[in-house]
């Protein structure tokens, strides 16, 4: 049988020597210790993580950036602070209501109150004087717009066309509405004519 | 029961030295010029460790300045001087995790790509301003071989390797950073390591392949 000197420690056990050798077994810890082979095994070990450490190291930035403390910053902290979420939302929120405080009041210079449609007070100033002539101009519009279209349809053709047509076919013939009512020269039509010689009620 | 000298010891593992506790106790009372000393003593580190997880210069930039500017804010709450150094790699820790937090929402709702990073942050913003194309060429292959050999760990098998040997801080240290215990971490670190030996990449990037 050989000595336990020989029986080297496996890769596992080297790394757990690496992470703590108060993990290992004591007759591991004593092999470690008197064997060379193992000694120089967990070094070299070892060394390719330091070895990773020191290049990761070598590969880092240098920081150009050197930490300030709040004060050595002074107005410079202040600044970005204006603009966070919360001053600018509470800012926001103070103008919407300045704006409608501003839009409640009453116009400069406008000593009456404003009337409705019937003559009665509007309850608040706010109410636009606009508001009270609204419907008239509306008429109006309506009134002036269908003048215009009876216009324009009484006068479809220029002037001129107009009097080349001849009377009979300046009036549309065939199946218009009109050709269809009876006809004032003729007896005319009435419940009573229908009801002759009947009871007349 | 520790002994004084095992308790002076443990201060020095974790800040590095005692100037940097005397710092860190003036700083605690407030002296700006403590808080000045131990960023000059740290700020090198912070960054290096930010920059190894974003692997872009002005948001590692961005998170160290704003890891400082917390420490700073929050020093008088440090209770045990002596793990300044962990609480810091904590915050930046946080920092990184609100980083990516941020970024994984903003692609969520389409306004950041994660190809788009890839093509032009990665690209143009490891390299030193003033950098020979040939240096920016190798800082690009190594950084692509670096991810290459820890895809297949998992998250926290990375962050223990990056921390321990990238960060190059102790199994006390991580487990602070972490908030895990050390044998926790000690599993964690024996499990990435164990992939990483399987995986060929490492040797090329430790002979600088």
């Amino acid at each position: 049988m050989e000595p336990l000197k020989e029986q080297h420690l496996d890769e596992k056990r080297i790394l757990l020597a690496i992470v703590d050798q108060g993990l290992m077994e004591e007759s591991e810890r004593i092999h470690l210790s008197s064997c060379p082979h193992c000694r120089e095994w967990k070094k070299e070990t070892e060394l390719t993580f330091s070895r990773l450490g020191e290049a990761a190291k070598q590969h880092a930035p240098s920081p150009e950036k050197f930490p300030e403390l709040p004060q050595a910053m002074g107005m410079r902290a202040l600044k970005p602070y204006f603009f966070r979420p919360v001053p600018a939302t509470l800012l926001t929120i103070f103008l919407l209501i300045a704006t409608w405080w501003a839009a409640d009041l009453r116009i400069p210079g406008q000593k009456q109150m404003p009337t409705g449609l019937h003559g009665q007070a509007f309850p608040k100033a706010r109410t636009w004087p606009k508001a009270q002539t609204w419907p008239k101009a509306q008429t109006w519009e309506d009134e002036q717009f269908m003048e215009e279209v009876e216009i324009f349809s009484d006068s479809d053709l220029p002037q001129e066309y107009m009097a080349m047509i001849p009377d009979s076919e300046s009036e549309p013939v065939g199946e218009s509405p009109d050709d269809m009512t009876p006809s004032q020269d003729g007896p005319p039509l009435s419940l009573e004519r229908k009801m002759e010689g009947g009871i007349t009620c | 029961m520790m002994t004084n000298k095992a308790l002076e010891t443990s201060a020095s593992l974790m800040t590095g030295s005692s100037s940097v506790s005397d710092w860190v106790r003036e700083a605690k009372q407030g002296s700006r010029w403590a808080f000045n000393q131990l960023i000059d003593h740290f700020h090198k580190d912070i960054f290096r460790m930010v920059f190894y997880r974003i692997r872009n210069r002005p948001d590692a930039e961005d998170i160290t300045q704003d890891v400082f500017l917390q420490a700073f804010r929050n020093i008088a709450q440090l209770k045990t001087v002596e793990y300044f150094k962990a609480w810091l790699y904590r915050i930046a820790v946080n920092r990184i995790r609100d980083f990516y937090r941020k970024k994984r929402f903003l692609s969520l709702i389409g306004l950041f790509s994660e190809s788009e990073r890839f093509e032009d942050d990665e690209l143009n913003d490891i390299a030193d301003k003033g950098s020979r194309p040939l240096e920016e060429l190798l800082r690009k292959e190594f950084w692509r071989k670096f991810e290459k050999a820890l895809e297949n760990l998992s998250r926290m098998e990375k962050e223990v390797f990056i921390l321990r040997f990238l960060d190059q801080l102790g199994i006390r240290e991580i487990s602070e950073i972490l908030k895990k215990n050390e044998s926790t971490v000690k599993t964690h670190l024996y499990r990435g390591l164990v992939k990483m030996r399987k995986n060929d990449e490492l040797k090329n990037i430790s002979m600088g392949g």
